[in-house]
């Protein structure tokens, strides 16, 4: 049987064993160095998606606060202004600008990763990805004017 | 040699299975503007120490194989000047997220194998011209993949992502974005074989959208976009068969 | 993956989804992540502007005020996607993070923990809205 010298892989693809010549599996020492748990540290590109990933547990955050905000309504106006007072206290503010710092900085990476995933050709080129960032940003800018309008108003 | 030759040190990773020569040797290269990493390892071959193993073809960033992190990096060594890092140390070391055969040689069975199960060729269907005419092509339909098929395999895109790096069995932003080179040709309809294999666990899905393979990817093929895309297609062609179930063979 | 078999005369028909349910997580994800990034900063801004001592903020918060803003439905289903979309969406990411970090932690765990969490939140949201 005209197998060659190298080890076969058994049958998971990318599993640790391999079946060598004589049909017996053997591990696969050879090392495989790879980028670590800490592959966000490797350098800036990398870091910065790692805010990316974290904005999620600023958003999550934060509407836990509104829920809570819902509830002490619920639970009537004594607790309402009680909650309140505790939402507007310095280390909850400065919490809370944190949220909106990565709140901002989700809006501005999902909107500017937007044309990669939306691609338009414009006969043999894409379309600039101002066109189709612009709307985005437009839209957001005139939602968020109404909600704080209809909320603060 | 005379004194007056500038010297970049150059730090090489070393293995060899069964012996006990791993780590890291340092090698003196005289230094030259004109050079890059590649010619530093072909100096240290010929006159140093022979017995170092790499690859290497074309020499000039079209043919894929001289591969290597530099610095940390995963850079091909032929685009890589000794003039970016001098005075500093350079540290050559294999592709990340490999297995490690020898030096700084490391194993692309794996990646080939990923390759190969998207099917990175036409698949015929109806649209077969009769034999003595060729397939006819717009601009506007080249377009839509060219981008794609600059890819050289090169496989640095696998080195700087950080799932392929957690999860070995991840397809990889090659293999997709060459599934997707071959959906968006118009000359080819084998659209839903693919689909298949990148809307399984191991394809397209494990993608978290890090972007760092097309940051290092050296023809600008954007595997990241095509990635963003293939889930797209991907999430389209599973609620439709939730909507539209298809009868068991 | 679900077989779904309602009688016998089905049994040529698997209503199988095609390809992996993570295509399912990622729709919410993506339709989340829209609604997240539109209005996710004016909510939290509204709530900021009364920790800086504007009055008008603080007043805008007032019991009453926000009692009758949201009696009317349309407010309270908004306010109820906007809440539920941008958790699924948090959730999904958090439980890839995890992932990526390489916590050691079982894939389908993380994901009913995490799905599940975002889900029981927006549940109670969706009681006290509903009940307010």
């Amino acid at each position: 049987m005209n197998k060659s010298r190298r080890p076969r892989p058994s049958h998971n693809l990318h599993s640790n064993w391999w079946l060598n010549n004589t049909g017996y599996r053997q591990r696969d020492t050879r090392p495989r160095p790879d980028l670590g748990a800490t592959w966000w540290l490797r350098g800036p590109s990398y870091f910065l998606v790692f805010m990316r990933e974290l904005t999620s547990v600023f958003i999550t955050f934060y509407l836990i606060l509104f829920i809570g905000l819902i509830a002490a309504l619920y639970l009537g106006e004594q607790t309402y202004n009680d909650y309140m007072q505790l939402l507007w206290s310095a280390p909850l503010v400065a919490l809370q600008v944190l949220a909106l710092l990565f709140a901002l900085f989700h809006t501005v990476t999902w909107f500017n990763l937007t044309p990669k995933a939306v691609r338009i050709l414009k006969g043999e080129s894409p379309i600039p990805s101002l066109v189709l960032v612009a709307p985005l940003y437009l839209a957001w800018l005139g939602l968020s004017s109404v909600v704080l309008w209809i909320i603060l108003s | 040699m005379t004194v007056d030759t500038d010297i970049i040190p150059l730090r090489i990773s070393r293995y060899t299975e069964g012996q006990n020569t791993d780590g890291y040797d340092e090698y003196m290269v005289p230094y030259n503007e004109d050079w890059v990493v590649l010619d530093a390892l072909n100096y240290i071959k010929d006159y140093v120490d022979g017995s170092l193993a790499y690859r290497w073809s074309c020499r000039m960033g079209v043919c894929g194989s001289c591969g290597m992190m530099i610095n940390g990096k995963p850079k091909l060594t032929c685009s890589a000047f000794l003039s970016e890092y001098y005075p500093n140390p350079i540290v050559v070391e294999p592709l990340a997220n490999f297995r490690v055969e020898r030096d700084l040689i490391v194993d692309m069975e794996e990646f080939i194998h990923k390759l190969d199960s998207v099917k990175p060729w036409l698949i015929e269907g109806d649209s077969v011209p009769p034999p003595d005419q060729e397939y006819n092509q717009t601009p506007a339909q080249l377009a839509k993949y060219k981008q794609y098929s600059m890819c050289i395999n090169c496989t640095l895109c696998y080195s700087a992502c950080p799932v392929a790096s957690n999860e070995p069995e991840f397809i990889g932003p090659a293999a997709i974005a060459l599934a997707q080179r071959y959906n968006m040709d118009s000359r080819d309809s084998g659209k839903e074989q693919r689909l298949d294999i990148l809307m399984a666990n191991d394809g397209v899905w494990d993608c978290t959208f890090v972007g760092e393979c097309s940051n290092v990817c050296p023809k600008g093929v954007d595997p990241a976009a095509a990635i963003q895309q293939a889930k797209l297609d991907s999430a389209l062609a599973y609620a439709k068969s939730l909507v539209m179930p298809k009868r068991a063979r | 993956m679900a077989r779904v078999k309602l009688c016998s005369s089905m049994d040529n028909i698997i209503l199988k989804p095609r390809g992996s349910n993570e295509a399912f997580f990622w729709l919410i994800f993506s339709g989340g992540g829209v609604v997240a990034a539109m209005l996710i900063p004016a909510l939290i801004a509204s709530t900021i502007l009364g920790g800086f001592g504007i009055e008008e903020a603080q007043n805008a918060f007032s019991y009453e005020r926000i009692h009758s803003l949201l009696s009317n439905w349309i407010a309270r289903i908004f306010i109820l996607i906007v809440i539920a979309a941008s958790l699924m969406h948090a959730a999904h990411r958090i439980r890839h993070t995890i992932h990526d970090t390489r916590i050691p932690v079982p894939y389908l765990i993380s994901a009913a923990v995490c799905y599940l969490s975002a889900l029981g939140a927006s549940g109670v949201a969706a009681l006290l809205l509903a009940t307010l």
